[in-house]
């Protein structure tokens, strides 16, 4: 296995240690997650891949605590993971579903930074949630409802929500997966510029394996029933990346090639 | 092509309204006809013109003002009750699956049951008076709010509760935050509905009463073969329903307009 | 284990209701309610199983879905009819439609001196007011359910050259169907409610009627008992037509 980290400063944020998870009852009982143990690196831009029906959105629902394990550990920056944290923002895959219908764009990125913990006097909170909208080009329809924009803007307005949250760690559930392909490449530029920007460290879960190396520091490739770690690889192409140069670049293509029989065989 | 397309169907839409109007024209007409050549007594069909005058009259003597306010006092005060009854109970109900569980089997049964069979059981305790007016309004037309707010509760998205989880919302601000304002479509649909039901009973409540109302007016009018009168109530009926649900309709449209 | 789900779902729906009759039956009993406006629930039982026995309840129900169905028929017809034409027309319907919006928030209750005027007492002049208030759901889900139906089927009939009638009766009421009869069944229980509705407020028949009379001679017991039979039927009938529904989609 390769050891160097790239992308990471060199301590571990998020620590799993023997992670594993079954649904059902009696008979029916059957493993979601089989031991998974894995770091990421504080600032890491970390890419699970893996088919379908591998857990891998039931693992991200386990690191942001929505759900806990049945056995091992999760730590985040040495602490137990124990439930919801603020720390941990999620980025829902079903867009449309993830944000409140009844709150303009400026109200939805605002609701990152209402409740406990998260008390910003009013005028700073409009300062912040406008130089959101602003980082997320959002600006020209902070008035808008939900339902009046497209997918991909939808998606933007998620992001920009969970960046107000101001997490340590942001969970990332394939959020491009339901867009068209150009409104897919500028969303991952802009959130691989964003995520080194503001020293973000990054779990993003996809079933493209392109994606996933274009994104990530590292690859982790997660096998199906039960979900499991099957290779994990250090992707060295230096950013910031390009969507033509960075997928004809010889490094990207070894990597596809030595990942791509993994996902296929399952 | 949009220069010439648009005084078109301007034109197109003036000539439909010119027609509806028209059309409604007819009709009076024809009522008029057929009252004037008495093709029908006038105890039972006035002419038009005697209907606006009977109007007019009341209302520049002012006496359309009591049994009109005393209608719409009762009926917006048993509305108001049903609706924050229904809000209230509603949404613990749906909030809780074992309440729904226990409970929704019996209200779902009870909803059938036409409000105004409980009146007799109202006078029975309320006897003849505004209580029991305001009692069976109350109860009628709490139906349609209380089991659209059970829905409205029930069928929260349940990825925005876990949303709501992972930005650590306390109870209070899940409730106002997500769950009340997703419910209002449902909640706002069913207070719609609760008050033409309000507007029935209040009607049907003045006539068995014998409270001043616009349902008593119309009664007595027919009883004293006033037909004028009768009209001239209905007319007032329909005119009031019909304020009422516009007024709604342009709340609902307010309140709802992230709808699209 | 299938089988164990719905008994737990009837436990648990019928265990509050139990729970207040049994509550109400022993304060009755205890004398901590006021006989004439709570008497025990056995009472009212037997009452209502009285009223059973000597066929009274049957009678008043007869006369009470009589003036509902009929009313409610008289509302279909005219109200499919209607709506079809409108449905087709759809120019007609904006210049009609006006005048229709303005007698619809008529609330069919206003009605009843009107229709007590032209008919006195009695079947014809509750039929009048029930189709009042039916004819509205009807028509208006009838014509929204002509204007859905799918365009390329009428280019269909035109291709065909089917006459009038046949495109009504092969094209245009089966793809209409299934909505209308989701109106037909809104309106069956807004029959019922405005037969017994007028019942209870002037006219002297069926179950409404009855209702009033049992409050009027201070018997509680079998004013609670008419209304439970009241109950009953506005639930039967709402379970059937539920039915009749799931069977219509299932086809």
């Amino acid at each position: 296995m390769i050891q160097a980290h790239t992308g990471g400063t060199g301590s571990a944020a998020l620590t799993l240690s023997g992670v594993s998870l079954a649904y059902g009852e009696g008979a029916r009982r059957r493993a979601i997650l089989h031991d998974l143990s894995f770091d990421v690196e504080a600032g890491e831009f970390l890419c699970l891949v893996g088919p379908s029906g591998c857990g891998k959105t039931t693992l991200l629902r386990l690191l942001a605590g929505l759900v806990r394990p049945d056995a091992g550990s999760i730590r985040v920056d040495d602490a137990p993971v124990e439930g919801p944290s603020r720390d941990r923002a999620i980025v829902f895959q079903d867009y449309s579903r993830a944000l409140l219908p009844w709150r303009t764009v400026a109200g939805n990125v605002a609701l990152g930074l209402e409740g406990p913990g998260a008390r910003l006097p009013g005028a700073l909170r409009e300062q912040r949630v406008a130089e959101l909208l602003e980082t997320m080009s959002l600006s020209h329809v902070a008035r808008h409802y939900p339902a009046q924009l497209s997918g991909g803007m939808q998606q933007r307005v998620q992001i920009a929500r969970c960046l107000a949250q101001s997490p340590r760690l942001l969970l990332l559930d394939e959020p491009f997966g339901a867009l068209d392909a150009l409104v897919r490449q500028s969303l991952q530029d802009e959130l691989a510029r964003l995520a080194k920007v503001e020293g973000k460290t990054v779990v993003f879960i996809t079933h493209d394996l392109e994606e996933a190396i274009y994104l990530g520091d590292r690859v982790i490739v997660l096998a199906a029933n039960p979900g499991r770690i099957a290779a994990e690889v250090q992707v060295d192409i230096p950013r910031p990346r390009h969507q033509l140069e960075t997928r004809e670049d010889a490094r990207f293509l070894a990597l596809r090639h030595q990942l791509f029989g993994l996902l296929a065989g399952h | 092509m949009s220069l010439s397309r648009t005084p078109g169907r301007l034109r197109a839409r003036l000539g439909e309204a010119a027609a509806a109007l028209a059309f409604a024209l007819v009709l009076l007409l024809l009522w008029h006809t057929v009252a004037a050549a008495r093709l029908v007594s006038p105890v039972f069909l006035p002419a038009p013109a005697r209907v606006f005058d009977e109007l007019g009259l009341q209302l520049r003597e002012g006496s359309l003002l009591e049994p009109l306010s005393a209608t719409t006092w009762r009926m917006a005060l048993g509305w108001a009750l049903a609706s924050c009854a229904g809000v209230c109970l509603g949404g613990l109900i749906g909030a809780s699956p074992p309440a729904r569980s226990y409970l929704s089997p019996m209200l779902e049964f009870m909803r059938p049951l036409p409000a105004s069979a409980i009146i007799p059981v109202a006078i029975l305790f309320f006897g003849l008076s505004d209580r029991m007016s305001i009692a069976v309004i109350a109860f009628g037309s709490v139906w349609p709010v209380l089991l659209a707010t059970v829905h409205g509760f029930a069928s929260v998205e349940p990825q925005l509760l876990e949303l709501a989880s992972s930005l650590r919302m306390r109870p209070g601000a899940i409730l106002r935050k997500l769950v009340l304002p997703g419910a209002m479509p449902d909640i706002i649909a069913g207070m719609r509905v609760s008050l033409a039901i309000a507007l029935i009973l209040a009607v049907v409540t003045e006539m068995q009463a014998s409270q001043v109302g616009l349902g008593q007016n119309i009664l007595l009018a027919q009883r004293s073969y006033r037909s004028a009168e009768l009209y001239a109530g209905i007319l007032v009926l329909g005119v009031l329903g019909f304020a009422l649900n516009q007024t709604l309709a342009l709340a609902e449209a307010r309140l709802l307009r992230w709808r699209r | 284990m299938g089988r164990i789900v719905p008994l737990r779902a009837a436990w648990r729906a019928l265990a509050v209701p139990t729970m207040i009759v049994l509550a109400w039956e022993a304060l009755a009993r205890a004398g901590q309610l006021p006989a004439d406006t709570l008497p025990p629930p056995s009472q009212i039982g037997v009452a209502g199983l009285g009223l059973l026995a000597d066929g009274s309840v049957l009678v008043a129900a007869w006369q009470t879905l009589q003036a509902a169905v009929g009313g409610l028929v008289l509302a279909a017809i005219t109200g499919v009819l209607c709506g079809v034409a409108l449905g087709l027309a759809p120019r007609a319907a904006r210049v009609v439609g006006p005048s229709i919006e303005a007698m619809r928030p008529v609330p069919a209750v206003a009605l009843m001196p009107l229709a007590l005027l032209f008919f006195g007492f009695g079947l014809s002049m509750e039929v009048a007011v029930v189709s009042f208030a039916c004819i509205w759901p009807v028509l208006v889900i009838t014509i929204a359910a002509v204007r859905g139906i799918e365009p390329r089927l009428l280019d269909v009939a035109r291709v065909l050259e089917m006459s009038a009638r046949a495109r009504l009766v092969q094209i245009i009421l089966p793809a209409a169907m299934a909505r209308i009869a989701i109106g037909l069944r809104l309106a069956m229980g807004i029959a019922l409610v405005v037969a017994v509705t007028v019942e209870i407020a002037i006219d002297p028949r069926g179950l409404g009627f009855q209702l009033m009379t049992a409050q009027q001679s201070l018997r509680p017991d079998l004013m609670y008992a008419w209304l439970a039979w009241i109950g009953l039927l506005g639930w039967g009938l709402n379970e059937v037509l539920a039915l009749f529904a799931a069977r219509g989609v299932a086809r």
